[in-house]
């Protein structure tokens, strides 16, 4: 088991490495990326349809920051296997180390760019409150939702590789549902009790309930969160154990 | 009486496409059984094509069989092939290391052999260095330098593997000499019959993923090439 961390720390330092290698800028288009990303959507919706101004931007990034975490995470991860298969080849090794080394690069980076956000949230005059408290547990939840979202994507795409396009057009679909740009409470019935199941959405919520509003986060919603992602895990996992020694049968 | 190092009863194996519809099946391998001892080197010969490679999968523990049971009695069983998980934007000693956990040792271990290794290596300072300054050289020595102080129980070598490379059949050799008496296990496949004849007592001809013959290694080869 240490062995596997360890396997897992120096998987994702590679991952990092890659991510940066080749580019002058190197290590900075981990953060200047995010920021570009995150500057067009302000000024589709920010500027340009007039929705508001600094506190729409805190809005959006409540939203894009965490969305980015999940996303990358999820479409790395699900053709990590596939892009492993010479190494499987050669030699036995679990399986679920592949998307956990992505979740692991892709997390670290979260926490550069989210520590970013807490500081230009301070400079621009959000005030920390007791309620910031709960910012550790919905990291740690969202943790789970992409550790399980991760196995799970890189589990069944080597086995229906069909479904490569499924994750892709599925994560996209799940950026419009989560409420990223727009206030899920503000739609119409039924839609917005249906939204309400999302974990995204719930996630996205409970982030703008605690920087925003100072409220505590909707702990009903999170428990949801917790549920959904329990059940995508054991079923990711799952499939990652019981298909351990056929992956490399599958990619060869 | 000799120890046995790991053991195969009646293994099947075959393929199949991965799509839902019109999965077809190519039996590979069916009823393969034998033994390998420990301190042994046993030679597996066969045509192209007769599962020779995939029956190397599944002794290495990389693919499960679809019948039959494979019996490990040690711990490490391990396919020789240099560079392992090496990757370009990792310096050389961290390429050691990540190669050398996958291989499965400890990382206790590791870091006891890396002063050992690096000298044999021959790199020097580049070993600080990413594996993309490497020359094509000194990935190979660096590769080699792994794979030798891995040190599994049974090493799996496949001349498959080095069609044409002449370096790795002497280093393949080189390991085999230097191990030969340690109570490590070898299995050889190979094309080669001198390099049989020279190495392994005993061979095991495969013939359409059937076994034809078990026995020395001469009466093995002279009927193989008989047929």
């Amino acid at each position: 088991m240490l062995q596997h961390i360890e396997l897992l720390r120096y998987r994702a330092l590679a991952e990092l490495r890659r991510d940066s290698s080749g580019m002058y800028l190197g290590m900075i288009w981990w953060v200047l990326e995010p920021i570009l990303y995150m500057l067009v959507f302000y000024i589709v919706f920010g500027i340009g349809l007039k929705k508001g101004g600094i506190d729409f931007v805190f809005y959006l990034l409540c939203g894009l920051v965490p969305w980015k975490w999940l996303d990358s995470t999820v479409r790395t991860a699900s053709g990590v296997i596939l892009a492993s298969a010479g190494l499987m080849r050669q030699v036995y090794f679990p399986k679920w180390l592949l998307p956990a080394y992505i979740v692991l690069a892709n997390t670290y980076k979260f926490f550069i760019i989210f520590s970013l956000l807490i500081l230009f949230f301070l400079a621009f005059g959000l005030r920390p409150s007791v309620v910031w408290l709960a910012i550790p547990l919905l990291v740690l939840l969202q943790l789970f939702l992409v550790v399980s979202l991760a196995f799970l994507a890189s589990a069944i795409v080597p086995l229906v590789p069909d479904l490569r396009f499924a994750v892709n057009y599925g994560m996209t679909m799940l950026f419009f549902l989560s409420g990223v740009f727009f206030n899920v409470s503000e739609l119409g019935e039924p839609v917005r009790s249906w939204l309400l199941w999302v974990p995204t959405v719930l996630l996205i919520d409970a982030y703008r309930e605690v920087f925003l509003y100072g409220l505590w986060p909707n702990f009903y919603g999170l428990s949801k969160v917790f549920l959904s992602s329990l059940v995508f895990f054991i079923f990711g996992l799952g499939l990652l154990l019981r298909f351990d020694k056929y992956y490399p049968r599958v990619v060869s | 009486m000799s120890e046995l190092a790991l053991s195969l009863e009646n293994v099947g194996f075959s393929y199949h496409s991965p799509r839902i519809l019109g999965a077809s099946f190519d039996s590979v391998l069916s009823g393969i059984s034998f033994e390998i001892n420990r301190g042994e080197v046993l030679g597996i010969i066969g045509k192209n094509g007769a599962g020779k490679s995939t029956l190397m999968k599944i002794i290495a523990g990389i693919v499960k069989p679809d019948n039959g049971t494979v019996i490990s009695y040690v711990n490490r069983v391990q396919l020789l092939s240099l560079q392992i998980g090496f990757i370009q934007e990792l310096t050389g000693r961290e390429n050691v290391i990540l190669s050398s956990l996958l291989l499965g040792m400890k990382r206790k271990e590791i870091e006891e052999r890396i002063p050992d290794l690096i000298e044999f290596s021959e790199l020097g300072e580049f070993i600080d260095r990413p594996l993309k300054t490497y020359s094509a050289g000194m990935r190979a020595r660096l590769g080699f330098a792994v794979s030798r102080q891995a040190d599994p129980d049974i090493l799996l070598i496949d001349e498959a593997f080095s069609v044409g490379d002449v370096a790795f059949r002497k280093k393949s050799k080189a390991v085999i000499e230097e191990r030969m008496n340690t109570h490590r296990s070898f299995v050889l496949v190979s094309h080669s019959e001198t390099m049989l004849q020279e190495y392994c007592k005993r061979c095991v001809w495969i013939d359409h993923g059937f076994i034809k013959m078990v026995g020395e290694t001469k009466a093995v080869i002279d009927a193989y090439s008989a047929n």
